[in-house]
């Protein structure tokens, strides 16, 4: 194993490790969500962006996140047009980062992992398994 | 400027419905589940897990179009991409609830995989296959269909992946005429509110603009569309809302549209109608309206994209995904005419 494969896995330990923590700290989760992979990959995508794997936060965003996201705020328009509009623009905000200028991705990735959680929670989902603070 | 309020389902609402409209109640659940892209809105594949999910807006009895449906895993975690995949039509009824399954059925025709805008893809791959959502993502989209008859209708897709037959529904309503702006009819003569308008607030124009960020994309926003068709100038307009999209295609196709500007901008007008005024007091742009105007029904399906020629008529549209070949097909096309 490479120096930079063993630090990659080191890396990726970590993040299994912190998310296993961070699930168990907040709050119940139901099994059945359907929001519960989306929110494992949001954080996860989170906490590679703050490591500077920038390239797996925007795999793990992409294959996790980002559609069911899209419906996560359709269904809280319905409830809460402010929370709705919170948490699409910080979607966009973390995708523009992802896509170019990628200076303040971590702001951006924290920014949603907060307004997920309120969407998640004014739909009465499980909450996001990582605070906003640790998903950053 | 006057404000367009967009229908809203208020939740808890009670409403009172005749005994006949219970079936059609049943049935635009059904449609309303399989149109959009929740997890819980779209029907569980036969087999394998396959999902459905009905991507086509406004179709039209006697009206051929292009039909398109995305198809990923119940736990969206992977979609189908790449090949071809089959598409055939049983009617389930008509809206009052008659005539179930008293049309014939429609094809099986060949739907094949239409990629949303921005991905550097291998379309030379035969099979449809299983992939993440970052290596590839799009709709199978078969051309021309046509449904004599309005009501409900159900898609069956059949697709061989690694070796497995792999079938799926989702339902869908027919219409009996179009909600939004259709081939061959006048482009309206909208007036939107241009880049820079200062009693118009930024975000009103782009979704992505704000007091901090400039409306991007400013060829897109220099001139009204009743202008652009009194140039005599074919015209591409796309009414989208990039940030407040409830499906992933309106910042792809948007951006699709940009290019083409940038591309064709000295020879063909380019427009971008915001749809939203107002996204969280559900106030419409009055210019998008023009374009879309939701109703419970249609669920004021976008993006859209409308092509109209120098005299000002619609000559093609393109509804939820068109992709980038389509687009400039749809350019050079106009271009073509113009020149002609």
């Amino acid at each position: 194993m490479s120096r930079r494969t063993g630090r990659g896995f080191s890396a990726w330990i970590a993040v299994v490790a912190l998310v296993s923590s961070t699930t168990a700290c907040r709050g119940e989760s139901n099994p059945d969500d359907p929001y519960l992979l989306a929110a494992s990959g949001l954080c996860e995508a989170s906490m590679r962006a703050d490591m500077g794997d920038l390239d797996g936060a925007g795999v793990e965003f992409y294959d996790t996140a980002h559609q069911p996201l899209h419906d996560l705020a359709a269904e809280v328009s319905d409830v809460d047009r402010a929370v709705a509009a919170r948490l699409l623009e910080a979607k966009e905000a973390v995708e523009y980062g992802l896509d170019g200028d990628q200076s303040e991705l971590g702001d951006a990735f924290q920014s949603l992992v907060s307004a997920a959680d309120q969407a998640l929670s004014a739909t009465g989902h499980s909450p996001m398994p990582c605070s906003p603070a640790e998903g950053s | 400027m006057s404000q367009v309020e967009a229908h809203e389902h208020r939740p808890g609402e009670v409403m009172r419905y005749s005994t006949p409209a219970w079936f059609a109640l049943l049935i635009i659940a059904a449609v309303t589940a399989a149109g959009c892209s929740r997890p819980d809105a779209s029907s569980e594949g036969d087999a394998g897990g396959l999902v459905a999910a009905v991507a086509s807006y406004d179709i039209v009895a006697g009206r051929p179009a292009r039909f398109i449906v995305g198809l990923y895993t119940a736990d969206q975690s992977q979609t189908l991409a790449y090949g071809t995949v089959s598409f055939s039509f049983t009617h389930l009824g008509d809206r009052d609830g008659s005539d179930a399954g008293g049309q014939p059925p429609v094809g099986p025709v060949d739907a094949v995989f239409l990629p949303i805008p921005g991905q550097d893809l291998d379309l030379g791959t035969s099979e449809p296959k299983m992939v993440a959502g970052s290596e590839a993502t799009g709709v199978y989209a078969a051309p021309d269909v046509e449904f004599e008859r309005a009501g409900f209708w159900e898609v069956t897709v059949i697709a061989n992946v690694d070796h497995r037959t792999e079938t799926t529904t989702g339902a869908f309503e027919v219409l009996a005429t179009s909600d939004v702006p259709d081939v061959g009819e006048l482009a309206p003569r909208t007036r939107q509110p241009l880049a820079g308008d200062p009693s118009v607030d930024p975000k009103a124009i782009d979704s992505r603009a704000d007091a901090n960020t400039p409306v991007p994309d400013p060829e897109l926003h220099d001139i009204t569309l009743a202008d652009a068709i009194a140039t005599a100038r074919p015209a591409m307009v796309v009414v989208s809302t990039p940030t407040f999209c409830v499906s992933r295609f309106c910042g792809p196709i948007t951006d699709s549209v940009h290019e083409l500007a940038l591309r064709y901008g000295d020879r063909m007008e380019f427009i971008h109608l915001e749809v939203w005024q107002d996204f969280e007091a559900n106030q419409l742009n009055p210019a998008a309206a023009e374009w879309i105007a939701p109703t419970p029904e249609t669920q004021g399906g976008e993006p859209w994209v409308f092509v109209i020629d120098a005299a000002g008529i619609i000559v093609q549209r393109f509804d939820n995904v068109a992709s980038e070949a389509e687009l400039l097909a749809a350019v050079e096309d106009s271009l073509g005419e113009a020149d002609s």
